[in-house]
């Protein structure tokens, strides 16, 4: 079970201050999307339209081809997963698991008891005794077990450490392999988390930058390595996104497509091409759009 | 199509409740024994139960009122549960408490009163003479019924306030709240005339006219309810 996702010319304002200006976009279903934004670009306020927490201010947001906001059958399907505030929650873990599984109609009580087991997660406490990187992994239980068509990760991760987020980060790709859905991560942590995109959204300052398949992302740049001379010869008329240097060797992210003369070109120099890290790609398309 | 969502929301919800009025009802009833065989003054005759647990009961439903847009409105919207069936749900569930925050202290005076024929107790208990002013035990538990669902709305209004506007216009759902409580007092408690700026016109006329004007009142405050979570932002 997968929907998608339409934004259509959505505009969201809080009083003067536009958090979203004339977005159009689509997430494809059965696709892991990763969202990108530096802080404040909009990320949780378009996430939140998608879960139905707000109306927009204009435009339309759809699931499956249908208005979501106050609609049962749409909002039904989509799981906004964020880090909430439960300094005043006195339930215990259990309670709120079950509650998901009350509401949620595809929630898999096997499977939340697999993930309560992965993540050491001690369902008998109240949840706001629970240490932040629990509490995370709460909620990382109940977005994972809902199995809702759309789940939404707006930073489900702070506070776990990085065993915990390498196991979030399988059980997506194990379930997503099982009981394919669409998922929307949104994320700070790029270069950790890049391998699980199928398509990468960067918004920045309320806009949409791009919405692209991750392979077609990766190929508007390039890594090049090898000798630190040999390396600035050849990428000294390009746009250059970051560079490392150890010893002799140098590595430097560059931005722009390389045709296959210059594949040659580097080949003969002995020059290693590989693909350009995301976390690079972001902050140089974020920078060149503000 | 009608969504059945809303009586998932009204089982869970009513559940909830239940398992705070099952606490609130077991602190009263002790307190209303401690009174019995301890702290009776040496009068004659103390209240029953539904006379001592009334202002308890519109209380306690003020509480879990106050408590609704913060506990059950986010939870619901954020399980994926529409705005309308949260609200629909609630309203079901709230209905659900008053009725059952009737029943309890009519049935423990009842039992009361049986008992009293029975067993010799430290003090007479009055467990009649509520159903005598007010026409009968019907009228006291419908106009307690009504009262209690009252106090819930005016919880409601207050936390919904609070919630969508923040703490200023908080406050003004708080005044709102009182003129609830003085109209509220202007039907049943006619003789008080709490209600200062309202000509006061004694409503000594029969029981029904009150329980109608009543359940008018809870009717508007449940469309204003509906009316302000309607489009409410959810917190985050």
């Amino acid at each position: 079970m997968a929907a998608s996702v339409q934004l259509d010319h959505v505009t969201l304002k809080f009083k003067k201050f536009e958090a979203l200006k004339d977005v159009s976009l689509t997430l494809e279903a059965g696709k892991i999307h990763g969202l990108i934004g530096r802080n404040g670009a909009g990320k949780t306020s378009l996430l939140s339209l998608i879960a139905a927490f707000r109306v927009p201010t204009s435009g339309k947001v759809l699931v499956d081809g249908s208005p979501v906001f106050e609609n049962p059958e749409k909002m039904e399907q989509v799981a906004f997963v964020y880090d909430k505030d439960y300094k005043e929650e006195t339930e215990k873990a259990k309670k709120l698991i079950a509650l998901a599984s009350h509401y949620r109609p595809h929630f898999d009580m096997d499977y939340a008891e697999h993930l309560i087991k992965r993540f050491k997660l001690p369902i008998d406490k109240s949840v706001n005794k629970l240490s932040k990187g629990m509490q995370s992994a709460l909620n990382v239980v109940i977005g994972l077990a809902s199995r809702a068509p759309i789940t939404i990760f707006d930073e489900a991760y702070l506070g776990m450490d990085a065993p915990a987020r390498e196991i979030f980060y399988k059980e997506i790709l194990k379930d997503q392999e099982e009981h394919p859905r669409t998922f929307i991560l949104s994320t700070h942590l790029v270069s950790e988390m890049d391998y699980l995109f199928d398509r990468v959204v960067i918004i920045d300052q309320g806009q949409l930058v791009l919405n692209e398949p991750f392979e077609t992302l990766e190929a508007r740049g390039a890594s090049v390595t090898g000798a630190a001379s040999d390396v600035d010869a050849f990428t000294a008329d390009m746009k250059q996104l970051n560079a490392q240097q150890l010893g002799g060797t140098k590595s430097v992210m560059i931005y722009g497509e390389l045709d296959e003369l210059k594949r040659q070109e580097a080949h003969t120099m002995g020059l290693e091409i590989g693909p350009v890290a995301l976390q690079d790609l972001f902050i140089h398309l974020t920078e060149e759009a503000s | 199509m009608i969504s059945a969502r809303y009586k998932k929301v009204a089982a869970a919800v009513f559940s909830d409740m239940f398992k705070w009025s099952l606490w609130f009802f077991s602190i009263l009833f002790t307190i209303h024994l401690v009174r019995v065989f301890w702290l009776n003054g040496s009068t004659n005759q103390i209240e029953g139960f539904f006379i001592f647990a009334q202002y308890s009961v519109n209380i306690f439903m003020l509480v879990v009122g106050i408590m609704a847009a913060y506990v059950f409105m986010s939870r619901h919207i954020q399980q994926g549960i529409s705005r309308r069936d949260s609200y629909i749900g609630t309203a079901l569930a709230a209905t659900g408490l008053a009725l059952f925050a009737t029943l309890v202290p009519l049935i423990v005076n009842g039992l009361q009163h049986l008992l009293a024929e029975t067993i010799s107790l430290p003090v007479e208990l009055d467990t009649a003479s509520a159903f005598e002013t007010t026409g009968g035990w019907v009228a006291a538990a419908i106009a307690l019924f009504l009262n209690a669902l009252t106090f819930f709305l005016a919880g409601w209004l207050i936390s919904i306030g609070y919630y969508r506007f923040g703490w200023i216009a908080g406050f003004a759902f708080i005044a709102l709240s009182f003129v609830v409580f003085g109209l509220n007092d202007y039907l049943w408690k006619p003789a008080s005339n709490v209600v200062g700026w309202m000509t006061y016109h004694p409503l000594e006329v029969d029981f029904w006219l009150t329980a109608l004007g009543s359940s008018t009142m809870i009717l508007v405050l449940f469309s204003l309810m509906r009316l302000l979570t309607k489009r409410v932002p959810i917190k985050m």
